[in-house]
C-alpha cells in the first residue's frame, strides 16, 4: 500500500537528497515503527508523529493513503525511552 | 567592579545637557542591569498619568555586566518607557552587535528625558557624548538613515540604533531598530524615541570588558558548539531560525490562524522554515559572540520590489502574523512586509495582528470599500497586506487609523469591531496559543506590558513527555511535577510563576533567551548564576537569579500599579474565551473564564500580591528592597 510521509525540520537531514515528501510502497499491517527502519532514520531522532494531522503513537497501524507526518525532538520532547541519553553536561 | 563600567549617561533633551551618572555599586548588586535599571529611572523621572508620547516619559536603554564579555548570547539591550501602545509599562529587548558596542564605549546605558527642539543624533564614543543636528536624516529609512551616520562621522564600524519614519510619525507599536533589521520591537518604544525628536544614537567604542574569572567563561564559551547537536530546539534555530517551530506549531493546533479563529493553516508548509531553506534563504545571520546564528537572511521579490538581505529575513512571528494571521501562503509578500518594518521601523508582530484585526472587520463588513480607501481587505490578500504596511508606516488613509494598534482603531470604529481584538492590555498577542499551551492564558494576562511570549517557558517544556535536561533544569527552579500542555492546574500556575522568574531575570540581566534558559536553550540557569560571578566576581547562585528576576517584576508591577491598573487589566479577549478554534488538533478548543480565575488566584497568591487588587503588597516590595516603589 502507498504511503505519503512528511519529515520536518532537522529529519530532512536523514534521507537520501533531503526530501520532505517521499511516497512509499509497504506492506500491509505496517506500522510507523516498520516505516522509520525502512527509511532508515535512527528511531531516537524521530520523536512526534501525526496520521492525518492526529498524533499517533509509533505502534500505530498504517492504512494505505496514509499521510505521516514526522518529527524530530523540537518543542522540548525527548528522544523515545529505549534511546534515552544520558545528560550532555 | 567588574563586567559593569560604572556609567550611565543621561540626556536632557529639551536643554541638550548630558551628564554622567557613576552608581554605587549597591545600585548595581539591587538592579543588575536591563529592564529593572530601566524601571527604576522611569518610576523616579516621570510622573504618574504621565502622555506617553510627551516630554515627560523617560525612556531608557540599559546593558547589563555580561554584555560585550566574548561568550553567546550576551549582546543585548533592554529599553523601557511608558508605553504610547498600552499606557502602561513598555518593555522590549534588542540584539545584535550595538549592545556590545555601548558596552565597549564605556556606558551600562543611557536615560533619556524631555523632548529636543530639533531632530538629533546622539553620538556617543569611548566615554564620551553629544548631541549633533539631524534634521536632514528625518523622514530617511533606516538603511539610509545609517549608511549617512556612518559616512558623516568617518567609521563604518559605528553602529547604530533609530527610529524610522514609523517612529517618526508616532505609530504607537513603533519599533527601535539597530543595524537596520534588529527591532526592540514590541510596546511603541520606537514611538517614544520619535517624541522626543531624537532620530539615532550612534556608538563606537574600544574599551575591553573587564571580567574576574576568564577562564570559566572561556570554557563554558567553548562548550557551546559542541551541546549544540544534542539540543534539538537550539540546533533548530541554528539550522531553520524560529521559523523551525511553524510547521510543528501548525501540527499541534496551535498556530494563529485569520485572526484567532483557527489554530491550522492549510499553507504553513509554504511559509514555514523548511521552505524558506529551500528558496530565498541566503545565509544566518547572528549577534556579537553568539554560536547560534539563529538570524534569518534572504533575498528575494514580490510583485518586482527586492527583498535585500540587507534587512535580514523574517522570523517566526513575523512570518506568523503577516501569514498565518492575515490567511497568506506567500513567503514573498512576507518578506516584502517584514522589509517594509525594517525599513520604517515598525513592530512586526502588533503591524501584522492588527492587519489581520482590520482584515476580520473588512470580512464582517464593520470596514468597507470606502473605509480603506478601495483596498480589499479580504483574508488572504497579500498585495493588500503589503500596500498597508507602508501606509501605516506613513500614518496615510486607513493606516493613520491603523498605527493606533487594533485596540484603539476598535475604540473608533465602534460596534462589534471591539469583539475581534486579540490582544490583552492593548498589545496585540504573539503566535503562541493559549488553547494548547495552557500557562499562556496566565501569563498574556497578568504581564504588566501585555501578551507577551518571551516572559515565561511554554508548556511542551515541562510535561511528562519532555527531554530529561528540560525537566533537570525546571527542577533547579523548584519545578518537579511536569502536566500536560492543556491543563492550567496549580502546579502549572507554579511553573509560571517560576519560569517567569527566570525570564525575568534574563530581560535584567540582558541574556539572549535563546541561549540562557529553564528548559531547552544553550546554558541552563546554574550556568546563569555561574556566568554572572563569572564576569562580576560577585556570588551567585540560582536563588539569587530568581530573585533578581522577582524584583524586576515587583518593579513592573508597581509601575502599573500607581497607574492605576491591577486585577482588571489582567485578563484574556473575548475570542479566547468563547470563540471554539476551528479544525485540526485544536479543534473546539478554547479557554474558560473559571480556569482563568482560579489560576489568576492562585499566581497573586504565589507573588505575595494583593488577590482584589492584583498589586504588590507593601510588605512584599519592602522585603524586596522596594519601599520607595509604595
Amino acid at each position: 500500500m502507498i504511503i505519503t510521509i512528511r519529515l520536518y525540520a532537522t529529519l530532512r537531514a536523514h534521507v537520501p537528497n533531503g526530501k520532505k515528501v517521499l511516497e512509499l510502497d509497504v506492506p500491509e499491517g505496517s506500522t510507523v515503527t516498520d516505516l522509520v527502519a525502512r527509511l532508515g532514520i535512527p528511531a531516537q531522532v524521530v520523536r512526534k508523529v501525526f496520521v492525518g494531522g492526529v498524533a499517533r503513537e509509533k505502534s500505530y497501524v498504517l492504512q494505505p493513503g496514509d499521510e505521516v507526518g514526522m518529527f524530530p525532538p523540537i518543542a522540548g520532547g525527548a528522544p523515545v525511552q529505549e534511546f534515552l541519553q544520558t545528560s550532555t553536561r | 567592579m567588574y563586567g559593569y563600567a560604572g556609567k550611565i549617561l543621561h540626556v536632557d533633551l529639551t536643554t541638550g545637557s548630558i551628564h554622567i551618572e557613576e552608581p554605587s555599586e549597591a545600585f548595581y548588586r539591587t538592579y543588575v542591569g536591563g529592564s529593572a535599571m530601566g524601571t527604576f529611572y522611569l518610576y523616579k523621572n516621570t510622573p504618574a498619568g504621565a502622555d506617553p508620547l510627551g516630554p515627560q516619559n523617560t525612556l531608557s536603554l540599559m546593558l547589563s555586566a555580561a554584555t560585550g564579555v566574548s561568550i553567546s548570547g550576551q549582546s543585548r539591550m533592554t529599553t523601557t518607557a511608558k508605553s504610547p501602545l498600552t499606557g502602561l509599562i513598555g518593555d522590549s529587548q534588542v540584539g545584535g552587535f550595538l549592545p556590545a558596542e555601548l558596552k565597549f564605549a564605556g556606558f551600562d546605558g543611557i536615560v533619556l528625558t524631555g523632548r529636543s527642539p530639533q531632530s538629533v543624533c546622539l553620538w556617543i564614543h569611548d566615554g564620551q557624548a553629544e548631541l549633533r543636528d539631524a534634521s536632514h536624516l528625518w523622514g530617511k529609512i533606516t538603511g539610509d538613515t545609517e549608511a549617512l551616520i556612518k559616512q558623516e562621522l568617518g567609521d563604518p564600524k559605528i553602529e547604530v540604533a533609530q527610529v524610522g519614519p514609523g517612529g517618526e510619525k508616532m505609530v504607537r507599536f513603533a519599533a527601535i531598530m539597530n543595524m537596520s533589521n534588529r527591532a526592540n520591537g514590541r510596546t511603541g518604544m520606537g514611538a517614544v524615541m520619535g517624541s522626543k525628536n531624537l532620530k539615532a544614537i550612534a556608538v563606537r567604542g574600544h574599551h575591553k570588558v573587564k571580567v574576574t574569572d576568564q577562564a570559566t567563561i572561556a570554557k563554558m564559551h567553548r562548550m557551546g558548539p559542541k551541546r549544540l547537536p544534542d539540543l534539538p530546539d537550539v540546533h533548530g534555530l541554528q539550522v531553520y531560525g524560529t521559523a523551525s517551530g511553524m510547521n510543528y506549531q501548525n501540527a499541534m493546533g496551535g498556530l494563529p490562524t485569520r485572526n484567532w479563529t483557527s489554530g491550522v493553516f492549510g499553507e504553513a508548509e509554504a511559509i514555514s522554515g523548511e521552505t524558506m531553506s529551500e528558496t530565498i534563504l541566503k545565509e544566518n545571520d547572528t549577534c556579537y559572540a553568539c554560536v547560534v546564528r539563529c538570524k534569518r537572511v534572504v533575498e528575494t521579490e514580490y510583485r518586482h520590489k527586492k527583498v535585500q538581505p540587507f534587512y535580514g529575513g523574517p522570523e517566526y512571528e513575523t512570518l506568523s502574523t503577516f501569514g498565518s494571521y492575515c490567511g497568506i501562503g506567500d513567503l514573498n509578500a512576507i518578506s516584502l512586509a517584514n522589509q517594509l518594518c525594517n525599513q520604517h521601523g515598525l513592530d512586526t508582530i502588533s503591524c501584522g495582528a492588527t492587519i489581520a484585526f482590520a482584515m476580520d472587520c473588512f470580512e464582517h463588513g464593520h470596514l468597507t470599500l470606502e473605509d480603506t480607501g478601495g483596498i480589499d481587505l479580504h483574508f488572504g490578500n497579500a498585495e493588500s497586506m503589503v500596500a498597508l504596511v507602508e501606509k501605516i508606516a506613513q500614518r496615510e488613509g486607513l493606516g493613520d487609523l491603523l498605527a493606533e494598534g487594533s485596540a484603539l482603531a476598535a475604540e473608533k470604529i465602534g460596534g462589534g469591531a471591539r469583539d475581534l481584538v486579540v490582544a490583552v492590555k492593548g498589545e496585540e498577542v504573539p503566535a503562541h496559543m493559549p488553547q494548547v499551551k495552557r500557562s499562556l492564558a496566565l501569563i498574556y494576562a497578568v504581564n504588566p506590558f501585555g501578551a507577551d511570549h518571551q516572559s515565561h517557558e511554554h508548556d511542551p517544556f515541562y510535561n511528562p513527555e519532555s527531554a530529561p535536561l528540560c525537566l533537570e533544569r525546571m527542577a533547579m527552579i523548584g519545578l518537579t511535577d511536569p502536566q500536560p500542555d492543556r491543563l492550567l492546574n496549580q502546579e502549572k500556575v507554579k511553573m509560571a510563576v517560576h519560569t517567569q522568574r527566570t525570564y525575568s531575570f534574563t530581560d535584567t540581566a540582558n541574556l539572549c533567551q535563546f541561549v540562557y534558559g529553564p528548559a531547552w536553550q544553550l546554558y541552563g540557569p546554574d550556568e546563569m548564576a555561574a556566568l554572572m560571578q563569572a564576569v562580576t566576581g560577585w556570588q551567585w547562585t540560582v536563588e539569587d537569579v530568581q530573585k533578581i528576576g522577582e524584583r524586576r517584576l515587583n518593579m513592573i508591577r508597581a509601575f502599573n500599579a500607581r497607574e492605576g491598573a491591577g486585577r482588571d487589566r489582567d485578563t484574556l479577549p473575548k475570542r479566547i474565551f468563547d470563540e471554539p478554534l476551528k479544525g485540526g488538533a485544536s479543534d473546539g478548543v478554547s479557554v474558560t473564564r473559571e480556569e482563568v480565575q482560579a489560576a489568576l488566584d492562585l499566581y497573586y497568591e504565589l507573588c505575595g500580591w494583593d488577590k482584589t487588587t492584583g498589586m504588590p503588597t507593601r510588605a512584599k516590595l519592602e522585603a524586596l528592597d522596594l519601599g520607595w516603589m509604595t
